[in-house]
């Protein structure tokens, strides 16, 4: 063997070795090779990647390859979202377009998928600022998509509340694989893509802290003449048991929302499709899995009150009267206990003597 | 009250007065415990954003079982509330109505009075009582004033208690029935209830770990704690302290008829007499059982003794 033949052999192992490494890593690595096809990641994967505004604010750009493959979004490329992204690197203040249709063929039409229908239901409800029941139109007030939902993980969540386990998943899944391939976790990302519609993927702390975003700031709140319905509803039994961790506790949207349709659609009280409207409280209460054998006349509790001398004047000066009755027997018990105590360390003395007996 | 308990025991040269009788004992008790149980599953709601809340509440069973506890102790609270209120209507039959009918002396006015001076009434010497005492506190005299049976101190506790079961069974009734009276009561209605009960609730629990704690547990030489709801006997060193007037009344019971006293000294003296009396007793028993059988036989056979005349 001459020494050409040697580093032919050389480069041939050299060359074989980095092809394996290198599919070994591409057959090993998340994903997000695989949706990232205009390579954002590339600059993106950076976690220092980011910019300090003159108010001294950090944004940070970083997107997690890894995380971004395995959220809800995985199939869908940056820039269908990210509309008006033109050269590299790109320009500021690219926000996203959930209305924009995207190349995901929605199966029942056959056209490119969009939210827009979604969107359309909530410009019509009471987070629309068209709305014609809404007293303030602050558009900066009212919510977007992003502002409530996050790019989440796409994964099953299997609340303790429709009662299934991991095993009768398992069964689904074979019963599903017994005519499908799991081929690209087709059948994994199929019945994920139903199940987790079957009940609501968040918890109910997860839904208030949500509406709390805005229904907890007191400016808003006094801007569009809104009560605390936060603080409200921790303070009524609802909320009291959410906390404390009932799974059965309801949220916001449990009573806000017609039993069957969209979570989106939650409309004014004044609105006469309204869950929450007069009309239709109590057949809200009265819900299968609420309180079925409540009368209609459940619906006539005040679950949002606040303590406003104006507008409630009943409950300010009941709890006023038992705050003074409260406050002023466990004082005036307190003082007499005192006065005991002292007297009780001289027990002989005395300003003015009456003892005539011993 | 199936068995008169003795207005004075006796135990190792010590003398105990009677204060609470064997239904008011069991009163107390279920009172103690069932609102034990109602501020142990209750305060957890009311404070729910304590982080405690959710640890005693999980230590409990959970927000449905406590639900449930809470309500079942609320029912038997009140019951034996109701239970109290047919005591006291009994005893007012057995002391008042039934005597004063059999002397042909009834008289509303006479049951009135009646009421009036029965212990936990308030009463005007009450109000003197308290001005009084107000004014040994602020050094002004060194007289202490005189107590009957119950004085102000308790009968402040016992209508607080009164009062806070009335408040807090009619709101608890109309909350457990809240779908029902929410057509009548209207929110605001509702809300007030759950107002009032919440707030009843926190004004008795403080009273009672403040006031009456203070009172029957920590004033006056009964640090750790009065054995008087268990035993149902006050010390005497207590009985001259607190209630003086009680004590002599007692003493002069006692000197009339000394049936009323016990003397558990005494009584544990001849313990080993009162043995062998009943040692006697049983052999004698056991021997007449003994001698049964043969008896038994000897009449069977035809022979023996006869106990029945005929046949």
């Amino acid at each position: 063997m001459n020494s050409t033949q040697h580093v032919k052999s050389y480069f041939f192992f050299l060359a074989l070795s980095v092809m394996s490494v290198a599919l070994m890593l591409f057959a090993f690595s998340p994903k997000a090779t695989a949706s990232d096809q205009e390579n954002c990641v590339l600059c993106h994967q950076y976690p220092l990647l980011g910019t300090v505004d003159d108010n001294g604010t950090l944004h940070s750009y970083y997107v997690s390859g890894t995380q971004f493959a395995s959220s809800v979004h995985a199939e869908i490329m940056c820039s269908e979202c990210h509309r008006g992204i033109t050269k590299v690197p790109h320009e500021k203040d690219v926000k996203i377009d959930c209305t924009a249709a995207c190349h995901v063929l929605e199966p029942t039409t056959g056209r490119p998928f969009s939210h827009k229908i979604t969107d359309d239901i909530i410009k019509e409800s009471i987070h629309g600022s068209e709305n014609k029941h809404v007293r303030e139109k602050v558009v900066e007030d009212f919510p977007e998509c992003t502002s409530c939902h996050a790019n989440e993980k796409q994964e099953l969540v299997l609340t303790s509340r429709i009662g299934m386990e991991k095993l009768v998943m398992a069964e689904g899944k074979a019963r599903c694989e017994d005519c499908h391939l799991n081929r690209y976790d087709y059948v994994d990302r199929k019945m994920i893509h139903v199940l987790r519609r079957t009940e609501n993927p968040k918890s109910q702390q997860e839904i208030v802290d949500m509406c709390s975003e805005c229904h907890n700031d007191p400016e808003l709140n006094k801007r569009h003449g809104l009560v605390n319905a936060i603080w409200s509803y921790r303070e009524n039994y609802h909320g009291k048991t959410m906390v404390l961790g009932l799974p059965e506790a309801p949220s916001c949207i449990d009573c806000h929302v017609v039993e069957g349709q969209s979570p989106h659609k939650i409309l004014s009280v004044a609105d006469n499709a309204s869950a929450t409207n007069k009309e239709n409280r109590g057949v809200m209460c009265a819900r299968a899995d609420c309180h079925p054998t409540a009368s209609l006349g459940m619906g006539n509790s005040y679950i949002h009150w606040e303590i406003d001398k104006s507008r409630y004047p009943v409950q300010y000066w009941l709890l006023f009267a038992f705050t003074i009755l409260t406050v002023a027997s466990f004082l005036g018990l307190m003082v007499i206990m005192v006065m005991e105590m002292f007297r009780m360390i001289f027990p002989k003395f005395t300003i003015i003597k009456q003892r005539r007996d011993k | 009250m199936s068995e008169q308990q003795p207005l004075i025991k006796i135990v190792k040269g010590k003398k105990f007065y009677l204060k609470l009788t064997k239904p008011q004992r069991i009163q107390h008790f279920i009172l103690m415990v069932t609102f034990i149980v109602c501020v142990a599953t209750g305060m957890p709601l009311k404070y729910y954003y304590y982080p405690w809340a959710k640890t005693l509440m999980d230590a409990l069973g959970g927000v449905m079982a406590t639900a449930y506890i809470h309500r079942a102790s609320g029912i038997i609270m009140v019951a034996g509330f109701i239970d109290h209120l047919c005591y006291a209507y009994r005893q007012i039959n057995k002391f008042y109505v039934r005597p004063a009918k059999a002397a042909r002396e009834f008289s509303i006015m006479g049951l009135i009075t009646f009421v009036y001076y029965s212990p936990t009434f308030p009463r005007i010497k009450d109000g003197v009582d308290m001005k009084n005492m107000m004014r040994y506190y602020l050094f002004l005299t060194d007289k202490h004033p005189r107590h009957e049976r119950f004085y102000w101190r308790e009968k402040l506790d016992y209508l607080a208690v009164f009062w806070g079961t009335n408040v807090l069974g009619f709101t608890a009734l109309i909350l457990l029935k809240k779908g029902f009276f929410l057509q009548f009561l209207g929110g605001w209605g509702m809300s007030a209830v759950t107002i009032a009960h919440s707030f009843e609730a926190l004004l008795a629990t403080a009273d009672i770990i403040v006031w009456h704690m203070y009172n029957a547990h920590v004033n006056y030489d009964k640090m750790p704690a009065s054995p008087l709801f268990l035993t149902g006997y006050q010390p005497e060193h207590i009985m001259k302290h607190e209630y003086i007037l009680e004590w002599k009344r007692i003493n002069e019971l006692v000197k009339n008829d000394p049936s009323l006293m016990f003397d558990q000294d005494e009584y544990d003296k001849h313990e080993e007499e009162r043995q062998l009396k009943q040692y006697e007793d049983t052999k004698a028993y056991m021997a007449t059982m003994a001698a049964a059988v043969d008896n038994e036989r000897a009449y069977q056979s035809g022979h023996g003794h006869d106990d029945h005349d005929g046949h």
